[in-house]
Formats: C-alpha cells, sequence, structure tokens
C-alpha cells in the first residue's frame, strides 16, 4: 500500500463465517466465533502492531463492525443478541440480524463499541449496515408486535433504521465519526453531517447517480463500486480499473469536493494469504494512481508502461505482483 | 462387530445398529477414506483404525517384489512420503506419546523392476492397496503404480485433535481412467524459475497427473539453451543469463519427474509461435514484404528454404536426446499466412510445388517433413488438432491435442473417426480466470461425452490442463494453478459414475486443497472458510 501511496487500510474484520477480533469485554465473541479460538485471531496485541505497522507508513486503520446483518458469528459468542428466525410459531433454530427490539442489544453495542473506539486510534469507525435481508425478523413474533407498537407497519426498512439511529448515536458518544455503505443513506436514516457514505452498488451509471444524489444531499462519500479487486476475469482487468474516476458524475463543483476519495476491495471469499498478493497488486495499483493523480492522467499506453516498471519495483522489493503481461524483470525471482 | 459389519453391507442395518455405529464413529472420530483424491476406483473401509508412531514406521519391499532395496524410485519416494505422512515430524525425540510402540510397517512389491527406466506411454499405474493393523501391503506392476499407491496412502493417515496418527482399515483397487493426464505449462510469455517448475512437478504428484506438457519456447522468448544453436537463447531469451534454462536445468526436471513417475514432453512449436527464435538464427524466419520490399518485420518459419529443414534436423537431434520421452509436441498451432502471402520467393515456391493459393498446403508440406525428422529419429508427434484440419498428411501413430474450444466434442468425433488417438485440452484451459468456483466446470466435463463408436472413444488416451502464460508467472502460478487443475484431475483419473456429483466432491476437494496447503503447494481457497494449517508466507 505504501508503495502505492494508498493511505486507508478499511479492515472489515468480521463477518458471516468467522469473528477473529479478540476483544477484551467480550472474549467469548472470538472464543467461539473464530474459525479457531488460537490460531485464527487477532489478539490485541496483533491489532496494535497493525496499526503501529500503518501509522509508520502514514496508514489509517479503519476497522469494520458491520451490523446488523453480516453477523452470524456474532451469535456463537453472544447469546440472544440474534434474532431467532420462527417457522411458523415455533423458533426455527437459526438466526437472523441483530435483535433490535431488545435493549440488551443496546446495552452490548454501547460496551463494545466503548472498547473498539479506545482500541482504534483513527477519528472514524466503519459501520456496515449492508445486505439486511428482513424474512428472518419477519417471521419473529415478537419483532412483529414491537413493528406494531412503532407503527412501522410492514415496512422493515423503518425498523432496520431505527436499529442503525440508535446505533449511530451510540458510536457518536464515543467521539468518533462514522463510515457506513449506502443503504444506510439509501433508507432515509438521519445520520450526522460529518458521516462517511460508501458507494458499492450498482452498474455505472447506478453509482453516478448514487454519487449524484449523496454529495448533492452535503454527505461526504467514497467510492468502491467500480474497485472490486476481487472479481477477477481474464486478461488485463485493470484498464477498466484505470479508467474509473469517482468525480465523473453530473454535479456541480461543490458536490464533486464532497469526494473525499474511493477504495479498491478486495473481498475473502474466493481469497485468502495464497493468493492475495497477486491478486491484489499490480491491479490495486491502477486504483492508486487515480486516486492520487491528477484527473488528466488518463493514457492507457503510457500507464501500461509505467504500470509495468512499477510491477517489477514491487516485485523487486518482495511483494508478489502478477505480471501485466507477457514480459519479465530484470531483476525477479531473488526469493520466489 | 455386528454393526461394523452393518456398515459395509448396505441395506441390513436396524435402527440399534445404527444407533451403536453412531457412537463408534464418534468415539473413534471416523475419517472418511475418501480423503483420498482423485477418488480411487473402488474403495472399501471400516472404522476400525490403528495408530500409527514415527518412531515406529517402516516402508519395506515385499519379498517377492522384482524391486528391491536400491531401487532409486521406490527409495526416493519411501524417504519422501515420511516427511508428508508426519508433517510433525522433527529428527529429535518426540514428545512422549501414551500409546505403546506399536510398529507400521508398509510393504511395498512391484512386479516389474523398472526403477532405473522412465514412465512412459503404456506403463501401468495399477496398484492395490490394503491396510490392516500393524501392517499395509501395497501391490503394483510397476513402480510408477507403486508411486500412485503411496500417494493414495499418505492421503489416508491422518492426526485425531491431540495430534495422533491413524490411518484406517482400508482396502483400495485403482487404476487410471486414462493414461495421458497432463499439465502445460509456458515458460516463454514468462520465464518460470526451476524451482516454481519442480514445485508444480511436486503438486501434480499429489493429484496424480503423469505427463508434464513443456511448452516451452514460443513467440516472446526463447529460454532453452541449445548445446547446438546456443544463439538461440543468447539472443532469444528475456536475458542470456538470469532467464534460461541450462541444459543441467532441463536434466533436473527431467530426473524430479522421473521420480514421481511423470513424463516430460517438450514442445517445439513450429511454424507458428516463433518469433523469438529468429532472433539467433537468421535466415529461419520468413521475412515479410511491403510490396516488393522487405518490411522488416518476420512471420512464420520460412519453409522454402532447405536452410530450415537442416536447422531442424540438427534442432530436433539435440531435443531427441535430451528429452528422454518416445513423444515429442511439435505444435502447428495457429499459423498467420499473411507474411508468406507477401514473400515473392515463397510464392514462387507455391508455384513450383503446384500448390496455387493454398497456403494449407504450403503448411501441410511444412508439418509433414518436420513429423518426418521427429519420426526418424524414433520419436512419436503431438501436434495441435490445427493440423488434423488442415488435413496434411501425417504418420497414423501421431496424437492430435485438441484445444479450440467451440465444437471440440464435434472435433473429437471427427479425429478419432479418422483413427487417429486424441489428447483433449479445450475444456480445460485454466489460464482462463473467472470469479467464483470455477472448478466445477473443470469437474463437470465428460471427455468420452460425443458422437461416436467405442473404438473411437478407446482413442481418447487423455487430457491436459493449460496453464498459458500470458498473464502467469511464478508470482500467481502455483494460486493459479490450485486447486482448480486438482478438479481436471479426478475427471481424468476416476471413474466418471461415481464422481459425478459436484456437491459431493466440494468437501472433498476443500480436505484436498488444505492438504496441499499443508505440504508447502500455495493452492487458493475454493470457497470461505478455512484450514488447520494455514500458508504462513506473503
Amino acid at each position: 500500500m505504501a508503495m502505492n501511496k494508498f493511505n486507508v487500510f478499511h479492515w472489515h474484520i468480521v463477518d458471516d463465517p468467522s469473528f477473529p477480533y479478540l476483544s477484551r469485554t467480550f472474549p467469548q465473541l472470538s472464543q467461539q466465533g473464530a474459525y479457531h479460538p488460537y490460531t485464527h485471531v487477532y489478539t490485541p496485541a496483533d491489532v496494535k502492531m497493525v496499526i503501529e505497522f500503518g501509522r509508520l507508513r502514514g496508514i489509517r486503520v479503519i476497522p469494520e463492525f458491520d451490523t446488523p446483518g453480516h453477523t452470524q458469528s456474532w451469535g456463537k459468542g453472544q447469546k440472544d443478541l440474534l434474532t431467532p428466525c420462527y417457522s411458523g410459531s415455533k423458533p426455527s433454530g437459526t438466526f437472523g440480524p441483530v435483535n433490535p427490539i431488545l435493549n440488551t442489544t443496546y446495552d452490548f453495542m454501547s460496551q463494545f463499541f466503548k472498547e473498539i473506539s479506545t482500541v482504534f486510534p483513527d477519528a472514524y469507525i466503519h459501520l456496515g449496515g449492508d445486505e439486511v435481508d428482513f424474512s428472518c425478523w419477519k417471521s419473529n413474533p415478537d419483532i412483529q408486535k414491537f413493528m406494531e407498537q412503532q407503527g412501522f407497519g410492514q415496512d422493515f426498512t423503518k425498523l432496520e433504521s431505527f436499529y442503525i439511529q440508535k446505533l449511530l448515536d451510540i458510536v457518536a458518544t464515543t467521539q468518533k465519526g462514522y463510515m457506513i455503505w449506502q443503504e444506510v443513506f439509501d433508507n432515509g436514516v438521519k445520520l450526522k453531517q460529518d458521516t462517511l457514505i460508501h458507494v458499492w452498488k450498482g452498474n455505472k451509471l447506478q453509482y453516478q447517480s448514487e454519487m449524484a444524489n449523496i454529495t448533492s444531499s452535503g454527505y461526504q462519500t467514497l467510492l468502491s463500486t467500480p474497485w472490486y479487486l476481487n472479481r477477477i476475469s481474464y486478461g488485463q482487468d485493470w484498464t477498466g480499473h484505470y479508467q474509473a474516476d469517482p468525480q465523473d458524475f453530473q454535479g456541480t463543483d461543490e458536490q464533486k469536493k464532497l469526494v473525499i476519495g474511493g477504495e479498491a476491495c478486495l473481498w475473502g471469499e474466493y481469497v485468502d494469504a495464497t493468493n492475495l498478493t497477486p491478486r491484489l497488486w499490480p491491479r490495486a495499483s491502477a486504483v492508486a494512481e487515480r486516486l492520487w493523480s491528477d484527473k488528466g492522467v488518463t493514457d492507457i499506453n503510457d500507464a501500461f508502461n509505467r504500470l509495468s516498471v512499477h510491477r517489477c519495483r514491487m516485485v523487486e522489493r518482495g511483494i508478489p505482483a502478477e505480471p501485466l503481461f507477457s514480459s519479465y524483470c530484470p531483476r525477479e525471482y531473488r526469493g520466489v | 462387530m455386528e454393526a461394523i459389519m452393518c456398515m459395509l453391507s448396505s441395506g441390513r442395518c436396524t435402527p440399534t445398529h445404527l444407533y451403536l455405529l453412531l457412537l463408534i464413529i464418534i468415539a473413534l472420530g471416523f475419517h472418511t477414506v475418501e480423503g483420498v483424491w482423485p477418488l480411487p476406483q473402488t474403495v472399501t473401509t471400516s472404522p476400525e483404525r490403528y495408530p500409527l508412531n514415527s518412531q515406529a514406521f517402516y516402508f519395506g519391499y515385499g519379498r517377492q517384489s522384482a524391486a528391491k532395496p536400491g531401487c532409486s524410485v521406490l527409495d526416493a519416494a519411501f524417504k519422501r512420503y515420511f516427511s508428508l505422512i508426519f508433517q510433525d515430524y522433527t529428527s529429535g525425540n518426540g514428545p512422549l506419546r501414551f500409546n505403546e510402540n506399536k510398529p507400521f510397517t508398509v510393504e511395498v512389491s512391484v512386479d516389474h523392476d523398472d526403477c532405473e527406466s522412465y514412465p512412459n506411454e503404456d506403463s501401468s499405474e495399477r496398484y492395490n492397496l490394503s491396510v490392516y493393523a500393524g501392517k499395509a501391503f501395497l501391490n503394483a506392476e510397476t513402480v510408477w503404480g507403486a508411486v500412485r499407491g503411496l500417494e493414495s496412502f499418505s492421503q489416508l493417515v491422518y492426526q485425531d485433535e491431540y495430534g495422533s496418527y491413524f490411518v484406517n482399515k482400508t482396502e483400495i483397487n485403482d487404476f487410471p481412467r486414462f493414461k495421458f493426464r497432463g499439465i502445460l505449462l509456458d515458460t516463454s510469455r514468462h520465464y518460470l524459475p526451476v524451482t516454481a517448475i519442480l514445485k508444480t512437478l511436486d503438486a501434480m504428484a499429489y493429484s496424480k497427473f503423469n505427463v508434464f506438457h513443456w511448452h516451452i519456447v514460443d513467440d516472446p522468448s526463447f529460454p532453452y539453451q541449445s548445446s547446438t544453436f546456443p544463439d538461440l537463447s543468447s539472443k532469444g531469451a528475456f536475458h542470456l543469463m538470469t532467464h534460461i534454462y541450462t541444459q543441467s536445468d532441463v536434466r533436473r526436471v527431467i530426473s524430479h519427474a522421473r521420480l514421481w513417475g511423470i513424463r516430460v514432453i517438450p514442445e517445439f512449436d513450429s511454424p507458428g509461435h516463433t518469433q523469438s527464435w529468429g532472433k539467433g538464427q537468421p535466415d529461419l524466419l520468413t521475412p515479410c514484404y511491403r510490396s516488393s520490399t522487405p518490411s522488416g518485420t518476420f512471420g512464420p518459419v520460412n519453409p522454402v528454404l532447405p536452410s530450415t529443414y537442416q536447422f531442424m534436423t540438427k534442432l530436433f537431434k539435440e531435443v531427441s536426446s535430451v528429452f528422454p520421452d518416445s513423444y515429442i509436441h511439435l505444435g502447428g498451432d495457429e499459423v498467420d499466412f499473411g507474411c508468406w502471402k507477401s514473400n515473392p520467393d515463397v510464392r514462387a515456391f507455391m508455384q513450383k510445388m503446384g500448390f496455387g493459393g493454398d497456403f494449407l498446403k504450403l503448411e501441410a508440406f511444412y508439418m509433414e517433413s518436420i513429423v518426418n525428422i521427429t519420426s526418424a529419429l524414433n520419436k512419436t508427434s503431438i501436434v495441435w488438432q490445427d493440423v488434423f484440419d488442415y488435413h496434411e498428411q501425417i504418420p497414423k501413430d501421431t496424437v492430435l491435442h485438441i484445444w479450440k474450444g467451440t465444437g471440440y466434442k464435434a472435433e473429437l468425433s471427427r479425429i478419432t473417426k479418422a483413427g487417429m488417438r486424441v489428447v483433449l485440452a479445450a475444456p480445460w484451459y485454466i489460464n482462463h480466470i473467472t470469479y467464483g468456483q470455477d472448478w466445477r466446470n473443470s469437474y463437470t466435463v465428460q471427455p468420452l461425452d460425443f458422437s461416436g463408436t467405442d473404438e473411437q472413444k478407446k482413442l481418447v488416451i487423455g487430457g491436459e490442463v493449460a496453464m498459458w502464460g500470458e498473464y502467469v508467472d511464478a508470482t500467481n502460478l502455483h494460486p493459479r494453478l490450485w486447486p482448480r487443475a486438482s478438479a481436471g484431475a479426478e475427471r481424468l483419473w476416476s471413474d466418471e459414475q461415481q464422481t459425478s456429483s459436484v456437491d459431493k466432491a466440494f468437501p472433498r476437494l476443500q480436505d484436498f486443497r488444505c492438504l496441499l496447503v499443508r505440504r508447502g503447494i500455495r493452492a487458493e481457497p475454493l470457497f470461505v472458510g478455512h484450514c488447520k494449517h494455514e500458508y504462513q508466507g506473503i
């Protein structure tokens, strides 16, 4: 990252499949929720080391604790956190998103985010808020009752907003700013003015109009949609990443100023340490130039020549960045 | 005992038997023998398990074995497989284990003493493996079959949660469905260091691949250092010192492959794909013309000059002696006629030969000459399907390599109908990456699903998984190749009916992938999940 002048490490540290973050306040979360409680966890010392390693390179570390969806692994170590799904009138044994109607949920979140705000020094925390599946909430009679009481009818986006609102208020008391995925904005949740909204969905036209909407509402925004590097394909796909411009949408100069940047994402369904580095580099370098350099730097052929040199430079420095095309690096294979 | 017998003969289990069996399974931590990848032809297993202790574990030669101590292939295999089986082994004293030092011996018997030879197209890889208390019997016709059996045995051994090693009572009778099961590596688009090639050979052996198709030279670079024509690499390699394969590098690859029972088939592709050849061999390639003057660029090998065939004869003479396999791949694909057409000498030659304006005839003339050269050297040729498609007259024992993606089933029919043997690569171009679990595409290929008689189907001698090098070098070779290539490996080794379910294959392939990682192969993940022992590098 530092070789490419990236300056933010967005650590999507926990999600459905596993919870590797060892929490001092709730050690059961990783005890029960990690793939293995010792070999597959990040201890407080590990986290400190990552943060310091980043700091020395001028890289901010922003953790993401994504809720209320994407939380299956949280429920292993924290009973009653997730919503029990029902099949008919009986619990089915499976669980859904975080349960938004219990006070214990918010007590937990308060304590949890209090810890997070002290562990991670950056001013921002990413709170997720994406892809919430409503079917489990719908099946649960207690939730149905709550919906009625609150006057939400059958509109579960209102319940989602209810949860997010309370969560954002909790996090705000820890003096942190927050980043959230675009759904939270799309669903009309009331956000603090300094919220960063993270755009990840849609085709080009859709994300361009989303950027326009968000900035016209006065929020700062971050683009990721065209930069999902986990989506691999055959050939030189870096060219597509290189051409995407986060300020390329219909809007005023004031709006464009609200685009604070972008983020290349390498989601982990098909990625681990065996293939992480070649899959990330040098494709992420195309994004790096788009985010650092002047918007007029767009010549693809020139970029190819320079990126080839840059790729060999990374290889020589011990980063196994994959090749762009047939060729060689003069000083490769020293360590492979 | 009744419960165990009930397991082996399905259908006669009462609920109490099943419950008891379940208890036994849970108590013994039953490890399914479908942990062998590729799936053996027949496998019978039992929950009865035997402890293994690295301090008292032995490989031995059976009394009736034709291969004896001193057999290079098996001695090396025993050493390798000991470490592969006991991953935690350190040569000091291990921690005290509280089971008795029950010795376990794997007794290997081989019918033919072929230890010092190279595996060939007809080598039997059949083996049977019987695992009992304290002893396993591995019988095979050849040492190559024994190596396959050792690989299966190594995959039967597992550890419980305390790290103790076990192997279950097992009976395996196994042989490959197809005799030719290959991997193609391209060392011209990107140079691959010898270590990367050796590592690939190791991973190939774990999946029972038995042919390494070395596409060693092509347009971008010529890394093969020829003793007869040293300028080919000194002028044609990416770098004449750091990006070449010396004769000793080549020997190293061939001998490493031999110990794994892997054949090495080199490809010197011509007349197309030869740009790099022209750097060190002036007058080899056809000069292209722009109307009546040479344009400065060059095209395919020049088929009209006698010097071309003198050169090829000398080169293939060297290649034939350097590479011991009886097969040699001559390429013959994707010849662009534009340059030949532009050259007046070539056109004149066409007239003289009565080819008219049909450049296919010229290509045929060239390929036939090359095949004759290699036939005279006692080699069997493999060529790309283009050679057949262009109606070239080639010896009946030439093998055709099917690579074109569209209509490969029709091609299979056509070529086998003409009585020629084929190797299928078309559905296994795994250099073509896509997002998601594309190993399933490799797994569900049905190589014999084309219209033809049984006799025709017998002519499909096997298949090949290809990793072309345009976007691949040692930084990303291993994760791109494994475990996706292993899906093709099972298709080529195992019985198709027993391996038709992708859903059943998934957990087995996940486990196999973790085994590869444990053995130091950077096999990428299939999906979300984890391995007990993760890859520790960057």
